[in-house]
């Protein structure tokens, strides 16, 4: 059922995929995807090109999807290791979200970084105190990491 | 080589859409787009499936097919051209906005789907415990002539075995959340899903005159217990064993008695079971129906039942008459609820083209279109 529920949101992203995500399998194995998620114009990871890593459990879609980023970014939600903190991709996930959705909530935490629940304290305390000096060094790291 | 359509978007949302030779490179075909879109080529950032393309590589190498969209975006622009436009963070923002998840996507309610995500309990400490709780999934069993699911009233018959008394009482939501918690649960599930070949298996093994007795001693016997303790450590087990072990054939039975209780989609010709053949297929996956043939899952379900009458009752009781759609798929009305599907006569809708099949049902949701 996985399989075919993979299958499914693939042809689904392949023909009508997000305006700024874009995601498939890495190989020939279905379970192993890579996704890019394009910084969101008015945020400051705009112009940068995201890379993701995304592994479906076996028994997706009633466990979520592993989702972390590969391309270095300076967000109080993702540590360096990449991990996300995100609630629908742990204890609110439902079988009913997709990974086109997955990545358009990533996509709005760009956008809209959760300061009261961050990865990275530090990321979070700038971004609480002096958002232009937090916002200047996102858009360093995204010229630096996420630009191709 | 095959010319093929692309649509191209941008990253304002707008699509245009070119004819392409597949054997086109990455480099070639944007200075083809060049031609109609504002950014240079060099510039030219195109992303499919996930990957930022190569210059030198070939549209095909990527496996780009016929109508298939990919993204195009503006790259960074060349050192000393200053940061890339960006607009300058609003101070507005700095009040903490609701995490954006959660705006994406209906969340679950707390019941039924966290237990998904639950880790498992069992073991085999609770064996027994986890076996009672498996008699509630007969009743799941008959849950509308879902394939799968009828193939799970043997995991009932189990409970019925373990002296539980679990098998009359109706399905409701947690109960299955309970079993939901269950890796090994899940793994059956997937299993029977997706192998038919289980469900005939189950119910070609039915034996003729499987009384309660006999499944009592059945029971007794300490290789038996052993098992059913191993398969609750072990989700692979279980699927072996329904494959290999004869006995577990007579248990599969037992279990289709208990299940057969609530079997209404199956014990009853159910002209909407035929719906669920029209459920979108997928080519090029062996094994897995495209909707599992609903005439063979009614058979199934049907042998399943008088099973159950052979087995000596077990409580089960008769299939009931045709029931209104939402009082016959009540249960599944609630799982959908639970996994974030709000309405109602979308989702009865649904449920009655898959004749009751959940997963279909939630396929079918998230689709959008079909039949």
């Amino acid at each position: 059922m996985s399989m075919k529920r993979i299958q499914k949101e693939l042809k689904d992203l392949m023909s009508d995929p997000p305006a700024n995500c874009s995601a498939g399998p890495v190989g020939d194995d279905l379970f192993h995807w890579q996704a890019t998620i394009m910084g969101p114009a008015d945020s400051p990871y705009a112009g940068g090109i995201f890379r993701l890593d995304i592994h479906f459990p076996q028994d997706y879609p009633f466990k979520p999807p592993k989702v972390q980023f590969t391309s270095k970014i300076y967000h109080c939600n993702v540590n360096k290791n990449g991990a996300i903190c995100l609630d629908i991709l742990n204890s609110q996930w439902s079988p009913a979200l997709t990974i086109a959705k997955v990545l358009l909530s990533i996509s709005s935490l760009l956008t809209d970084p959760n300061a009261d629940d961050p990865l990275v304290p530090e990321i979070a305390q700038m971004l609480k105190q002096n958002r232009v000096k937090h916002d200047s060094v996102a858009r360093e790291w995204t010229l630096k990491y996420a630009s191709q | 080589m095959p010319t093929i359509k692309i649509n191209v978007k941008s990253s304002q949302g707008s699509v245009k859409t070119f004819d392409v030779d597949t054997a086109t490179t990455v480099g070639e075909f944007k200075s083809q787009i060049a031609a109609d879109v504002e950014i240079p080529a060099p510039q030219q950032r195109l992303i499919f499936s996930g990957k930022v393309l190569k210059d030198d590589q070939s549209l095909e190498s990527y496996k780009v097919q016929d109508a298939q969209t990919m993204h195009l975006v503006r790259g960074a622009q060349p050192p000393g051209a200053g940061p890339a436009p960006s607009a300058t963070a609003a101070p507005t923002l700095s009040a903490t906005p609701p995490p954006a998840a959660t705006a994406a996507a209906p969340s679950p309610q707390p019941g039924t789907l966290g237990a998904f995500g639950a880790p498992a309990g069992g073991g085999q400490g609770g064996a027994m415990g986890g076996l009672g709780a498996l008699a509630a999934l007969g009743g799941m069993g008959g849950m509308g002539g879902m394939g799968g699911m009828g193939g799970m009233g043997g995991m009932g018959g189990m409970g019925g075995m373990g002296g539980m008394g679990g098998m009359g009482a109706t399905p409701d939501v947690h109960q299955m959340a309970a079993l939901m918690q269950n890796p090994m649960m899940q793994q059956m599930m997937m299993q029977m899903m997706q192998d038919p070949r289980m469900l005939e298996q189950l119910a070609g093994q039915l034996p003729p005159g499987v009384d309660a007795q006999a499944l009592a001693q059945v029971m007794q016997t300490p290789g038996v217990q052993q098992m059913m303790a191993q398969m609750l450590a072990d989700p692979n087990m279980m699927a072996l064993m329904m494959q290999n072990s004869p006995l577990m054939g007579g248990m599969g039975g037992m279990g289709g008695g208990v299940g057969g209780f609530p079997a209404l989609g199956g014990g009853m010709p159910n002209p909407l079971l035929a719906g669920t053949g029209d459920q979108p297929a997928q080519p090029g996956q062996p094994g897995q129906p495209g909707g599992v043939q609903a005439a063979q899952l009614a058979a199934v379900l049907g042998m399943l039942n008088a099973g159950g009458g052979a087995g000596g009752g077990f409580g089960a009781q008769p299939a009931q008459p045709a029931q209104p759609p939402e009082l016959r798929y009540a249960t599944q009305l609630g799982m959908l609820n639970d996994m974030g599907f709000f309405d109602p006569v979308a989702n009865l809708q649904a449920l009655v083209s898959t004749g009751g099949n959940v997963n279909a049902a939630v396929e079918r949701l998230l689709g959008g279109g079909g039949p």
